[in-house]
């Protein structure tokens, strides 16, 4: 009895009083961690480290379960052992991977988001650069690896002509993605910066997911789902527009119309070009979403525009002036679907349907011309773990053509179809690696496209990364129609890209090379026997808030490009490849005069030109190409802007080439004539109103 | 000495017991008495690191307390207000927002979409804007807007909501050099409803009238 007392006792005492438990919480490099949380699960019971890492913990006991837990750091659990309360123990927490912070590829890619990690332009800069009037296009031409081209409107990256970038809205190809114009007046994209929420921007060696670009790819994502009811209204020097939003508790419906004629606007302003009627245009858009369950979302687009315009031109070989007249008619349809399948499969797809109508009168020929593009696309994405990530999918892109002269017509129809995988794997934090494959079918003929590309996290602050990758893109419809047998182009990109980012400063340099074959060559017929290539490197400089309200970036492109295609007998460097090109633009927010105030500088050496007058083809050059541009911006409410912008303020007549008489005149020599600037300068101001019941939002994203 | 064990014994008995029945029939007012004997640390905090340790205390309760939403709310917060410690770097700043959402989703996870929690993410993608307004401020000052006007919708007696949407529209009034009175009657509608509650030692969300009364004197000041 006596015995059985005393051993109650000494369980009793056992099992109510404990040692106490000591020792230091350290990271994978030895530092002490302060603050760490260290607490017996499921209780309240726990402590804190201190200044120097170390914990003291009492009323614990050998088989408790303790939890270690620390911001960016794996918690962990440990059982107690009566060994631990006899030393003073050592506790290594390592590092949490977090995909957030994790190195990302940043070779030949621009990422305009919000995010904060690596951007080097955000959605709000697009609009809010001076000189690009509201165009994405005219703010990505501030960026490395383009070349400005006013007389075209389109986007030409890295010696690569303007048809071998490709536009995609949430994954699926937009056909037609610019505007129909007449030669040497300026066309511009098509929708408004406002429908987007970001854009990915790639000047090569871009993802597996992407196919039928030889140069370019520029993604853009449209906004998932309005925040809330909304009106805006506006009126500028070239038109006007309205646009209004509602939202339900699942739908939203946004529709926009505008109105755009620059007749009252030339009367004012000079132009070089005689217009008998001016550029006019109306569009519609509507944008529809649901909300599909719990985690799906579909996304409903449509647009429709038309355009015309109608001008008098000389020409080199006539007195008489050329008469031109040209409307152009548009058609969108975009839909899209995903859904999150779980937290590691998300599934998305669509259809997008684009069609072109083209109506030219010259002189006495009528003209038509007429594509359509019907893009499908699904894609399934799988989380395996934080570290790895794989895509699957597959496409298919059909192209319908036809085109008349007077009456008589001829059409073409074709498709192809690709398969891509991609699986992305980060070795750590600081290390990853990219490797994706794309397979594609046409006519005949398959393709196979290895693409890789590595990440490598040099210090803090540095990025260094590798990437790779073939492309291939079918000949365009207009020359298929008349030469079907054709094999499609090909292009291989290889970049290095070192960025670093540190507070307020973004600076990267990016070398690449691409390579080019089974290029178009016209010699009679038509062959994919032509090559070339470019090459070159991109310095880029941004400064935003380094002095209060100030941002700015600087940007220079070197390009050494040459190819042996078209009609050329030799290999040339194409007149839209400027050699030099830089850009300076700089935005400065007054608050005083409650304005932004924006400058733009753009800058290259000149286009090359083919002048028969000369030995050689392409052997000449223009003089240097600039343009200087300014913007103001006020708003006196938040709900306004009054936004005022003018282009080539000093009035420089850039040319861009020029053209010459098919015959020599008697003394033998050609007669030519200068491709000049649709105007010497562009003035936009324009008032813009927003009502909704916040009374901040405005149309910023308009201008 | 029999006797003297068998009381021991007793004693140790009754205590155990005691310490067992205390447990069950008071586990809320532990709960409770933990709660404000951690948000009283609020007074003292000097440092980064006794933020973090009101942090570690509210994780412990919420860890022990898997239906209780408080102790999150409280967690994330907290994280807030560690982001507003001078002299961080801004993706510090940003590792405890991060942190900060992921106490509010699992705070709604727990009480659904009350204006207290609306609120508090309102606050944190607020505190977001302020770390680079700049970039921020057109892309994320809607979502702002929007939440605490939700917030404010569901109850637009909480103080709280009147106080945060006047202060958002303090700050957007100083920028666009408007005027400020309708941020300001905000401010003073949030503090009449906080100098009306009823002194109370509960351990719902009560912060924010210092705040309320500081902005509206600095409303009247400029006035």
């Amino acid at each position: 009895m006596y015995r059985h007392y005393l051993f109650i006792i000494l369980l009793l005492i056992s099992l109510t009083s404990s040692a106490q438990l000591k020792g230091i919480v350290i990271d994978q490099n030895e530092q002490p961690l302060i603050a760490v949380n260290i607490y017996l699960q499921g209780s309240y019971h726990g402590t804190s480290t201190d200044a120097a890492g170390e914990f003291a913990l009492d009323q614990v006991k050998a088989g408790d379960t303790l939890v270690f837990s620390f911001l960016g750091f794996e918690t962990k659990k440990w059982v107690l052992k009566s060994q631990h309360f006899q030393i003073y123990n050592r506790i290594r927490l390592k590092e949490a991977f977090n995909k957030l912070k994790a190195v990302s590829v940043s070779a030949g890619s621009i990422e305009v988001s919000d995010e904060q990690k690596a951007v080097v332009l955000n959605p709000l800069d697009v609009v809010t650069t001076s000189g690009a009037l509201g165009d994405v296009i005219g703010a990505l031409k501030t960026l490395p690896g383009t070349a400005n081209n006013d007389s075209d409107g389109r986007l030409f990256v890295r010696g690569g002509s303007a048809d071998e970038t490709a536009i995609f809205i949430d994954g699926l190809r937009l056909g037609s993605a610019f505007g129909s114009s007449l030669n040497g007046i300026p066309t511009r994209s098509r929708f408004s910066p406002q429908l987007f929420k970001g854009s990915f921007f790639s000047t090569g060696a871009y993802s597996a997911e992407f196919g039928q670009a030889l140069s370019s790819v520029l993604s853009l994502n449209s906004v998932d789902f309005p925040l809330r009811r909304q009106t805006d209204l506006g009126i500028s020097s070239v038109g006007s527009s309205a646009s209004h939003t509602e939202v339900w508790e699942r739908q939203s419906l946004t529709s926009n119309f505008n109105y755009t004629n620059l007749k009252p606007y030339m009367a004012f302003v000079p132009q070089n070009i005689e217009f008998v009627e001016a550029p006019n245009g109306i569009s519609t858009e509507f944008l529809f979403r649901q909300k599909v369950s719990k985690r799906g979302l579909f996304k409903a687009f449509y647009a429709y525009q038309y355009s015309g315009m109608e001008v008098l031109r000389e020409q080199l070989e006539s007195d008489q002036l050329q008469r031109t007249s040209l409307d152009n008619f548009f058609h969108h349809l975009n839909l899209n679907y995903q859904q999150d399948l779980n937290s590691k499969n998300l599934i998305d797809g669509g259809i997008s349907f684009s069609a072109n109508k083209d109506d030219i009168i010259q002189d006495s020929n009528i003209i038509g011309m007429n594509s359509k593009l019907l893009h499908m696309k699904v894609r399934h994405q799988y989380f395996a773990t934080e570290r790895l990530r794989l895509k699957f999918g597959a496409e298919s892109f059909a192209r319908f053509y036809d085109e008349s002269l007077n009456g008589q017509s001829r059409d073409i129809a074709n498709e192809q179809i690709a398969a891509f995988a991609e699986g992305d794997y980060h070795f750590n934090s600081d290390l990853v690696l990219k490797l994706g494959l794309r397979q594609s079918w046409y006519a005949n003929s398959s393709y196979l496209m290895p693409r890789a590309s590595l990440g490598y996290r040099l210090n803090q602050s540095s990025t260094l990364s590798l990437a790779f990758g073939d492309y291939v893109q079918e000949q365009s419809p207009a020359v298929l129609i008349l030469e079907n047998n054709l094999s499609s182009s090909k292009a291989q990109h290889l970049i290095i890209n070192y960025q670093f980012n540190k507070g307020s400063h973004t600076f990267r340099i990016e070398a690449y090379s691409k390579v080019y074959q089974s290029l178009l060559r016209n010699q009679n017929n038509y062959f994919s026997n032509g090559k070339g290539y470019a090459r070159g490197f991109d310095l880029f400089w941004r400064n935003r808030g380094g002095v209060k309200n100030l941002d700015y970036w600087i940007t220079y492109s070197y390009i050494d490009s040459k190819r042996h295609w078209r009609h050329f007998e030799n290999q040339v460097q194409p007149s839209f490849a400027p050699k030099h090109n830089a850009s300076f633009v700089g935005k400065y927010w007054v608050a005083a005069l409650k304005s932004q105030i924006g400058a733009s500088f753009n800058i290259n050496s000149g286009y090359t030109y083919d002048n028969p007058n000369l030995a050689g083809e392409m052997e000449s050059v223009t003089k240097a190409y600039h343009s200087l541009n300014l913007s103001w911006s006020y708003l006196p409410r938040p709900n306004l802007i009054i936004h005022f912008e003018i282009t080539n303020v000093l009035g420089r007549e850039n040319v861009f080439g020029y053209q010459y008489s098919s015959t020599a005149s008697a003394d033998g020599s050609f007669s030519q004539m200068a491709i000049p600037q649709a105007a010497p300068r562009f003035i936009f101001l324009g008032i813009f109103y927003t009502i909704s019941s916040d009374k901040k939002a405005n149309q910023l994203n308009n201008l | 000495m029999k006797t003297v064990i068998l009381s021991l014994c007793a004693i140790f008995f009754s205590l155990n017991l005691q310490a067992q029945a205390e447990t069950e029939t008071s586990k809320d007012s532990k709960y409770e008495s933990y709660m404000k004997e951690t948000l009283a640390l609020y007074d003292s905090v000097k440092t980064l690191s006794d933020y973090q340790e009101i942090v570690n205390r509210f994780d412990r309760i919420a860890s022990a307390e898997s239906k209780e939403w408080l102790p999150l709310y409280y967690a994330g917060l907290t994280n807030i207000y560690m982001s507003f410690v001078n002299g961080l770097e801004s993706e510090q700043r940003d590792d405890y927002l991060e942190k900060a959402l992921e106490y509010v989703n699992r705070a709604e996870a727990l009480e659904g979409e009350s204006s207290e929690i609306v609120l508090l993410r309102g606050y944190v993608f607020m505190a977001k804007v302020s770390v680079n307004p700049a970039i921020r401020g057109m892309t994320l000052s809607g979502k702002v807007s929007a939440l605490f006007a939700k917030a404010l919708e569901i109850d637009p007696k909480n103080p709280r909501a009147n106080l945060m949407v006047g202060r958002w529209k303090y700050g957007s009034a100083q920028f666009f050099g408007s005027s400020t009175d309708e941020a300001c009657a905000y401010m003073q509608k949030a503090l009449a409803i906080y100098k009306n509650q009823p002194e109370s030692n509960s351990i719902e969300p009560s912060w924010g009238e210092n705040q309320a009364q500081q902005m509206s004197e600095r409303c009247l000041g400029k006035e």
